[in-house]
């Protein structure tokens, strides 16, 4: 009797193990394959097509490339911040007011996946940003913030051309969930 | 059984309740709450079943302490107490009485209730409440990054793995333990 509760429970461990493990594993698969399916997508973007599905059932298309020579990061930037596109790539978050020539553009990524990389940029290094019919942009990381997002926004300021880069903070949390925020605000270059 | 009644062996004065004492049917045993100063010996139980007395005497002497006897004759006198008011309209006194027998025994009645004081704050009296803006639920299709414009940013895939790695780890050990009773 003993020995078949062990057993019941061998069998029981092994597949919510496995159940966890695989839906851990697919997250971080999920977000490494898009982002090669996406390179493909954006060069047919660059070609001129507009609205590229990068996989027949998406419900997104690059909008943009976002590109961090220093630390050799090539993210394509998806349409629509939300928890589903963000599984894929980073995204803008608002996406009317990119249009404009200038103000800020915000983009929002997965702190464990494209963006962890954010926590390696220090003031000074540099950033790219193209859209397609446009002049290649650059940017200097000027600021790192870390802050409350029940209490404070980003200031959207029509007068500064900004690239400001969200995650979630502290890297390291192991729920996920929390309201703070790690902001890298970088200055357009002239 | 009809007509019981108590009488105390070797006399002295014992409040018994309830009064009068209800008959008996089969099946539904009576309960009889005695209080005096010192317990007799033994008391004798009379009571007439048909047109037959009878009568049992009954040793009290041997009985074993309980520790919910006082609350059972307290609330025997409180119900007694009340039934006496609606009997002769007397409330003030009744009301004075049964304040009396309920708080001796902790009781709840028609007058008292119970009052749960907590005597271990958590927070210190000195010190203010913190204050901090809660985790809003929003409605049904209202969005998150629409309305605070920071969407969510991170994944449980951390979580998901560690997890996983765990229970497996413990598959690992159980299996192991598993084969050992086999060969044993």
């Amino acid at each position: 009797m003993k020995h078949r509760a062990i057993t019941g429970f061998l069998v029981l461990v092994t597949v919510v193990g496995s159940w966890q493990f695989g839906q851990g594993a697919w997250i971080y698969v999920k977000a490494q394959v898009a982002q090669y399916l996406l390179q493909q997508a954006w060069a047919q973007t660059v070609d001129g097509d507009h609205h590229v599905n990068p996989w027949p059932w998406a419900d997104t298309w690059p909008v943009a490339r976002l590109q961090a020579p220093s630390h050799r990061q090539t993210l394509i930037v998806l349409s629509g911040a939300n928890n589903r596109t963000l599984a894929f790539g980073p995204a803008l978050v608002n996406e009317a007011l990119h249009k404009n020539a200038s103000g800020t553009i915000v983009i929002s990524g997965h702190r464990d996946t494209h963006f962890r990389f954010l926590r390696r940029l220090r003031k000074g290094d540099a950033l790219t940003f193209e859209q397609v019919g446009r002049t290649h942009r650059h940017y200097r990381v000027d600021d790192v913030q870390i802050i409350d997002g029940r209490t404070t926004g980003i200031i959207n300021d029509p007068e500064r051309d900004q690239l400001v880069l969200v995650t979630c903070y502290p890297f390291d949390a192991m729920v996920p969930g929390g309201p703070l925020r790690y902001v890298v605000i970088a200055e357009k270059e002239l | 059984m009809a007509d019981i009644a108590l009488e105390l062996g070797g006399g002295g004065d014992a409040e018994i309740l309830p009064t009068p004492i209800p008959d008996l049917y089969q099946g539904e045993p009576v309960v009889v709450a005695l209080r005096a100063r010192t317990l007799p010996a033994f008391v004798t139980v009379r009571g007439r079943s048909g047109s037959t007395a009878w009568t049992r005497e009954v040793p009290i002497h041997a009985a074993r302490e309980g520790a919910g006897l006082s609350t059972l004759w307290a609330r025997r006198k409180i119900a007694a107490l009340l039934d006496q008011r609606s009997a002769d309209g007397s409330d003030e006194a009744v009301r004075k009485a049964v304040i009396e027998v309920a708080l001796a025994h902790h009781l709840v009645s028609r007058y008292t209730s119970l009052v749960a004081v907590d005597v271990t704050p958590v927070r210190p009296a000195d010190k203010d409440l913190n204050t901090h803006a809660m985790k809003t639920n929003l409605p049904h299709v209202q969005y998150y990054e629409h309305i605070f414009g920071l969407p969510q940013t991170a994944t449980s895939g951390q979580v998901n793995i560690l997890v996983g790695l765990f229970c497996l780890m413990l598959a690992v050990i159980l299996f192991g333990l598993r084969s050992r009773r086999y060969e044993a």
